[in-house]
């Protein structure tokens, strides 16, 4: 089809860095549409310029262009329902519309509940805190939060996901029956306690409210909101449809296939239910297929899939391998190794590139015991089979990834969030500050990438890279100064390594020809301020496709 | 309150079979079982009367729901049939631990938990048992048991059969034992007696000779009394049962409380004393059946055990 051609913009920068080892730094970039037409200089550009209708666009003068960032593994649903919520957290967040100051001890907690009562103008409206942590924030209980108000519901969750604690009035809006909490083992009414099992009963009342239409459309729209404050152009959703998949679904085309959507969503399903059902091989996968048939503009399913291994990271239940726990404590499934193995053969003999939540050391363990064996079965390359999170490992299985081709997908502000904690109680020194051991993996040659798994830590690349490159924990520490990235290193991993990982790398994560135009603005360059400074750098906005998307004041919560 | 009854077990111990048995079983109760998948249920086709997404109807009045990611909007989805059914089996996936999804019996508005049944393959359990990946998930579900179910036993000599046995018991101290084939035990044993009408599942006659063939092996001993019981006897003789009793329900008349009955309900080590309902007009008595292991268990011995603990 015959198109007429759009004039070229060229945008001169104080300088792009082009994340090409071939053509690391220039000084301009030529776009035509969505594309990238030529990176160089205005004077090497010339024939193009020639050529073709163009236009010199001064904007970007003063900035510094990078790749559009890229994080591979998020969550917007849980995003959805996390964000209408009020964080009250004991480490600070930047989110667009409110910057969340760190919140310690239990006054300093009791009082912000408070605060946000008093601004909260419908009396009705239920206060949904999340964040808090015993460590930093001392324990609440129903009374309490009794003495936060006597009428409005008060639920506060807890950082962790896995205890809420409600007031009265929260108890009577729920309209459950205290009986039936009474009888719940991991129930507490004195306490106005849910933990555990005992948070299903709870979010059974919550869930009309909490995933009701507009409420979760509204979250969608705040983590719009957040993905582009972060300076991102593109994001995988790690279990597309976790909660609901028509619902989720729904929601997101409406939300996020607009027009001023300055983001793509590569779609990545569960390759089975997280129960452990064992669906027969053709059906699993003609479902998986099938759901490419839906994809818009920006939503996009293809030949990636979720697996899961061990139990959650921040939970506390990954599989650890000797010496275990220091208190003790026993990590969980969740999915059954047999059947993972099963349902991963089954996606890696139809060509799928596997994801596989791993937390702990035997969880990967599992991920590459499988791996190896499907590699003896029917041997492929580059087949991207990817570790996500990689909490625990040892320097051994980032030796056999290597040999096996392995990938891996790093959560890293577990070094920052959970290094001390974990250091205290879970792991030891030794153990808590090697993990996400991104150094031994770029010593392997492990294409590694970055991801914040939002909203297990705030969807900030250029935050995961200063965690990457510094080490340093929420108290101060560095941990584990071997197990650090090059400033190069961590920058790549928010950029051409992370769409390797999405496996989008011929299109996205730098700058060259024939690449979509994808950018994140900076107001400084990062390798002039330094690794100790990446998180302070401002963002002017994004380009999407082409696209400007300068960075707009946030609707206020 | 429909009782919960959990079946827990590694895969491949042979939980669906004995969840076939029961949808497939003349035990006469609606029962609603919650799996994690069809695929393994194997269903006889001429019993389906309507299969409808996520649910199955049967024509015997059983329904079978798959749980997908969420056990309480299946617990839901039950509870909100037209006819909700006389009791409901869980099958937990086979590295849940059982316990944990006991604990929805133990607090699911309307639910009421019966007990935690865990199957063990008598030929694999001792391996898995010491396997790197799974061995803690197996040890646990071992020891969440109130009654253990050693499947499989065709397949063992009975030397093995026996130091299995011996083996399960230093596991899951205290659980109850029985040994199995196909998971083929007496619905009585599994569900419990059905003490609301409707058959019942074992002849509960004072005359030794059993009816049915199959279930020779087990045996029902039914009690009555209408004289009051003391609590704390009650509770002391039920300490001194052997390990051959392993169901007992029905409602005692207690001197403490005279007006309300109490349930007492026993599956396999665990038992609870709850208040029930108020006599009213009924008759005050005492109405209780246990069931145990035909060759083991010993009525006279528990009618006199049951006795001394009346005032």
């Amino acid at each position: 089809m015959e198109e007429r051609m759009e004039e070229i913009i060229v945008y001169p920068a104080k300088v792009v860095r082009t994340m090409e080892p071939a053509l690391p730094l220039a000084e301009a970039v030529a776009v035509r549409g969505s594309q990238i037409v030529e990176v160089g200089s205005l004077e090497t550009m010339q024939p193009w310029l020639q050529a073709h209708p163009h236009r010199i666009d001064e904007r970007f003068r003063d900035h510094v262009i990078m790749p559009g960032f890229i994080d591979p593994h998020l969550h917007p649903s849980m995003a959805a329902l996390l964000l209408p919520m009020h964080f009250t957290t004991a480490l600070e967040w930047h989110l667009p519309w409110q910057d969340v100051p760190a919140i310690r001890g239990n006054n300093e907690f009791l009082d912000r509940l408070k605060q946000i009562d008093l601004e909260t103008e419908d009396p009705d409206e239920p206060l949904f805190s999340w964040g808090h942590h015993p460590i930093w924030h001392g324990e609440v209980d129903r009374q309490t939060l009794n003495g936060i108000s006597a009428t409005r519901p008060v639920i506060v969750w807890h950082r962790g996901f896995h205890t809420l604690v409600v007031n009265d009035a929260a108890v009577e809006w729920m309209g459950m029956d205290e009986a039936d909490g009474e009888r719940h083992p991991q129930v507490d009414m004195a306490e106005g306690r849910f933990f555990e099992t005992g948070l299903s009963l709870a979010f059974r009342y919550f869930n009309p409210y909490t995933l009701a239409p507009k409420r979760f459309e509204g979250g969608l729209d705040r983590l719009r909101q957040v993905v582009h404050h972060g300076g991102h152009t593109t994001i995988g959703d790690m279990a597309a449809g976790m909660f609901d998949l028509e619902m989720e679904w729904g929601a997101l085309v409406k939300v996020l296939e607009q027009e001023d959507t300055p983001f793509r969503v590569q779609m990545i399903p569960p390759g089975v239910a997280l129960g452990g059902g064992r669906k027969s091989g053709s059906d699993l996968v003609k479902r998986t297929v099938g759901l490419r048939e839906r994809n818009t503009h920006r939503l996009r399913f293809y030949d990636h899939v979720k697996l899961f291994a061990d139990g959650g990271f921040y939970a506390g239940l990954m599989q650890l391998g000797a010496p275990g726990a220091i208190d003790g404590s026993e990590g969980e499934w969740m999915t059954p190794p047999e059947i993972f193995e099963d349902v991963a053969r089954t996606y890696w003999n139809e060509g799928f590139k596997i994801h596989v939540h791993c937390s702990g050391d035997m969880g990967v363990e599992l991920a590459l015991d499988t791996l190896e064996k499907l590699q003896w079965e029917r041997p492929r390359f580059n087949h991207r089979f990817t570790i996500e999170h990689f909490g625990v490992s040892t320097p051994e299985q980032v030796r056999r990834m290597a040999d096996l081709g392995a990938l891996a997908s790093v959560n890293i502000y577990y070094v920052h969030e959970l290094g001390d904690a974990y250091w205290k109680n879970k792991l030891g020194h030794e153990r808590a500050s090697q993990m996400s051991r991104l150094g031994t993996l770029a010593r392997h040659n492990v294409t590694t990438a970055l991801h914040t798994d939002f909203t297990m830590a705030p969807a900030l690349p250029l935050n995961s890279a200063w965690v990457a490159a510094t080490r340093i924990s929420e108290a101060g520490h560095v941990m584990g100064p071997e197990e650090r990235l090059t400033l190069d290193q961590a920058l790549r991993a928010i950029t051409i390594d992370a769409a390797y990982i999405l496996g989008l790398e011929h299109e996205i994560g730098s700058i060259r020809s024939g690449k979509t135009a994808d950018f994140t603005i900076l107001e400084q360059d990062p390798y002039e301020v330094g690794a100790e400074n990446l998180r302070e750098i401002p963002i002017w906005g994004t380009v999407f496709e082409g696209r400007p998307f300068p960075m707009v004041p946030a609707k206020k919560a | 309150m429909i009782p919960v009854t959990v079946v827990g077990g590694y895969l491949g111990a042979g939980k669906t079979t004995l969840i076939n048995g029961l949808l497939a079983g003349g035990h006469g109760r609606r029962l609603a079982v919650l799996v994690n998948d069809f695929g393994a249920i194997n269903i006889d086709a001429k019993l389906i009367v309507a299969h409808d997404g996520d649910t199955i109807a049967l024509s015997n009045g059983c329904v079978c729901c798959t749980i997908a990611d969420a056990l309480g909007d299946a617990l839901d989805k039950v509870l909100a049939l037209d006819e909700p059914p006389d009791q409901i089996v869980i099958e937990a996936s086979g590295v849940a631990n059982p316990a944990k999804i006991a604990m929805y019996g133990q607090g699911w508005p309307g639910l009421s938990l019966d007990g935690v049944i865990v199957v063990a393959d008598g030929e694999t359990v001792q391996k898995r048992a010491v396997d790197k990946f799974v061995g803690t998930t197996v040890r646990q579900q071992l020891v969440s048991a109130d009654l253990l179910i050693l499947n499989k036993v065709d397949l063992l000599s009975d030397a093995q059969c026996g130091a299995t046995n011996i083996w399960l018991r230093q596991q899951a101290p205290g659980s109850r034992i029985v040994s199995s084939r196909f998971g083929d035990l007496p619905a009585a044993v599994l569900l419990g007696q059905h003490t609301d009408g409707g058959p019942p599942l074992f002849d509960t006659d004072h005359h030794d000779d059993q009816h049915d063939n199959h279930h020779e092996d087990y045996r029902a001993v039914p009690f009555r009394t209408s004289r009051p019981m003391d609590r704390d006897r009650l509770q002391a003789q039920i300490a001194t049962w052997p390990d051959s009793v392993l169901r007992a329900k029905g409602s005692i008349y207690l001197r403490d409380d005279c007006r309300h009955a109490y349930i007492l309900q026993l599956v396999g080590r665990r038992h609870t004393l709850e208040r029930g309902p108020e006599w009213g007009r009924d008759q005050k008595e005492s109405q209780l059946i246990l069931i145990g292991a035909s060759g083991q268990i010993d009525p006279a011995w528990l009618r006199g055990s049951l006795l001394a603990a009346c005032v």
